[in-house]
């Protein structure tokens, strides 16, 4: 398990805000955590695939898509909140996030 | 809205479909890339869309096949053990699967592809189609 400190996770938060305000064209302002990243964003699993590569890469993760798609049929992410909760657990556990008690 | 009517005939037992729909647009960007979302596509599937016509467009179908399959299996799995090699044109193109996706899922390995374009041309809506031996259906 890797250690995540609070810079790291601001840094999640910010890339996860500017990554959504970019690509659905929103106000940064007008997105919070709360926001539902397909009923407010129009968001989708292109974006959300396409957000988990720059982490991906950013953090040289190792995550499998079965892993996180399983993952997310027990602990959806909906909202932007959730999806930087999610990353947060993907850079914490990478692959073994599959064996985290939700 | 816009509909569209599918026709498909098989000789082998139909497990299920799924359908998905994507802008080539959005993979533009992506087909400049020397390895394109590698969770996504394999290497063998990067070259091909890198030597193809329209690249952006062979990466767009194959994504829409892979999303067509997830519906189709109804359960996450690992894009990369689905493969496709699909000419941009052509309308149709197998869906090769890996051994034990397969036998995970009691499908064929091999299922099949058809997509075509919306009228504008900007879009790619594909079904995907699985296949089952004759006794499981």
């Amino acid at each position: 398990m890797r250690e995540v400190d609070q810079e790291t996770i601001n840094e999640i938060r910010t890339t996860v805000y500017e990554y959504f305000s970019d690509e659905c064209d929103v106000d940064i302002s007008e997105i919070s955590d709360e926001t539902d990243v397909i009923g407010d964003l129009e968001g989708d699993s292109l974006m959300l695939l396409s957000l988990l590569e720059i982490f991906r890469k950013k953090y040289e993760l190792s995550i499998e898509l079965k892993t996180l798609g399983k993952h997310l049929m027990k602990k959806p992410a909906d909202t932007v909140g959730q999806v930087i909760d999610l990353t947060v657990e993907i850079v914490r556990h990478g692959n073994d996030i599959v064996n985290v008690d939700l | 809205m816009t509909s569209s009517t599918w026709i498909f005939e098989s000789s082998e037992p139909l497990h299920s479909c799924g359908i998905d729909a994507e802008a080539v647009s959005r993979f533009e960007a992506v087909a400049l890339e020397e390895s394109p979302m590698p969770l996504v596509f394999s290497k063998e599937e990067a070259a091909h869309a890198r030597t193809a016509e329209h690249p952006a467009e062979t990466l767009c179908i194959c994504f829409c096949a892979k999303e067509a399959v997830l519906k189709a299996l109804e359960t996450p799995y690992d894009f990369r053990s689905c493969r496709l090699f699909p000419d941009a044109g052509a309308g149709a193109a197998p869906i090769l699967l890996d051994d034990d996706l397969a036998r995970e899922h009691g499908v064929l390995t091999k299922g099949r592809l058809e997509y075509r374009h919306s009228d504008g041309g900007g879009e790619v809506i594909a079904a995907a189609y699985l296949f089952c031996e004759e006794d499981d259906h």
